[in-house]
């Protein structure tokens, strides 16, 4: 048996009656006393500490609704912010498609100009050229009578050719 | 061979009542008040454990029991910042913990419990405090808790305290290790032997209020062996795990 008490030293169990051998009543005094002033130091000790742990806590408490309430505030600022964000995106897209129309409306007049201004030139041009044709053709022409004339003008053909102008001018006159 | 530790092992002061455990004669009277001041402590433990708190809203207060656990754990959280050092302390709470809790309900329970009204077969009871076998136990523990510290922070270079800050301490150095546990066992058991003795003789002379003022006295000094032994522990602990550069 592990646990074999042994009862050798001959002796017995049993409850000493003896006030004073047990030391019974001074022991019940320092009791009293420590309970008394240890006791309340201990009490004043521990209900200090309580009051310095709520304190904390009220203040915790405090403090987390502070935040609460400027994490609210925060929140309706950044409802705001959005808001506005939005606002201003809206605004910048109605003015991109303003703008984009209106450049699209001025490359299109700039192109008619353009195509007007292209056809004029045209015109201008093939007027010019046609001119100087002209001119060239008549101050050829003449040239060439003049020669003619210069080389082969008799008085006979002159008066030929008189008389045939004076018969186109009368047949001019009475048609 | 065996003859010579036995004899060192019946090296005894007072009469004991034995118990045979296993080959071994243990001290009974010391263990069964061992056990009803563990049994105090883990009660107190129990009924003072902080109960669960909502976690939001109506945070209660410690009341009661529970204040005043709470404030033997700071109390003995400040002793081993104070001793170890802010880095370290935390893992030895419970140890120093241990230790102060155990000695100081022990002496107490010594000097404030009317334990001489149970008799036993032999010996009396008494704090288990006013028992070598206690003390030096608790001593080795605490030896032991510092050897483990220092190693199983600084692994082997712990050993280089032994020859700091000169080779030639080595063997005091050495000596430290077996005094340390020899005062911290003898300063304890002797305060507490010393009590009781002066109170037992003093009644045994003036039966009546000439031993009250020792035995407030013997309360006094049972609480501060206690504060001692655990102030101690923790800075022999702080000692080997501190660092020096």
């Amino acid at each position: 048996m592990l646990f074999s008490t042994s009862l050798v030293l001959a002796g017995h169990f049993g409850f000493n009656t003896n006030i004073l051998e047990t030391n019974v009543l001074n022991l019940a005094v320092v009791l009293a006393i420590v309970l008394t002033y240890v006791g309340d130091a201990l009490r004043g000790l521990l209900e200090n500490r309580k009051q310095t742990i709520l304190a904390n806590f009220r203040e915790a408490d405090q403090r987390a609704t502070e935040a609460q309430d400027r994490l609210r505030q925060a929140q309706q600022e950044l409802e705001q912010a959005q808001v506005k964000a939005q606002k201003i995106r809206e605004q910048a897209s109605v003015t991109i498609e303003q703008e984009k129309k209106q450049f699209v409306r001025q490359t299109q007049e700039d192109i008619k100009r353009l195509g007007i201004l292209q056809q004029e030139t045209l015109k201008f041009e093939q007027q010019k050229a046609q001119n100087e044709l002209a001119q060239k053709l008549v101050k050829l022409a003449l040239q060439q009578v003049r020669e003619k004339l210069n080389q082969r003008l008799t008085s006979s053909i002159h008066s030929a050719v008189n008389n045939f102008q004076i018969v186109l001018f009368t047949n001019y006159k009475a048609s | 061979m065996t003859n010579i530790w036995f004899d060192v092992a019946e090296v005894s002061v007072g009469q004991h009542w034995y118990w045979q455990v296993g080959g071994y004669s243990v001290h009974g009277q010391v263990l069964i008040t061992s056990w009803i001041v563990l049994a105090v402590i883990a009660v107190i433990g129990l009924l003072g454990a902080p109960k669960p708190q909502p976690v939001s809203g109506g945070s209660s207060t410690p009341e009661g029991l529970q204040n005043i656990t709470e404030y033997v754990t700071e109390f003995i959280r400040d002793l081993a910042k104070t001793q170890i050092g802010e880095e370290e302390y935390l893992k030895w709470v419970p140890f120093l913990g241990t230790i102060f809790l155990f000695i100081f309900v022990s002496n107490w329970s010594g000097a404030l419990l009317p334990w001489r009204i149970l008799e036993l077969p032999n010996g009396e009871l008494a704090a288990p405090t006013n028992d070598i076998n206690t003390t030096v136990a608790l001593a080795l523990l605490t030896s032991i808790a510092y050897f483990y510290a220092g190693i199983s922070k600084k692994g082997f270079g712990y050993f280089k305290r032994y020859i700091s800050p000169a080779a030639f301490l080595l063997p005091i150095n050495i000596l430290e290790d077996f005094t340390k546990p020899l005062s911290l066992s003898f300063r304890l058991f002797g305060n507490i032997l010393a009590d009781e003795l002066v109170v037992g003789v003093l009644i045994t002379l003036v039966p009546l209020v000439i031993p009250i003022p020792i035995m407030l006295l013997g309360l006094f000094t049972s609480a501060i062996q206690a504060l001692v032994f655990a102030t101690l522990a923790g800075a022999y602990i702080g000692e080997s795990v501190e660092d020096h550069h």
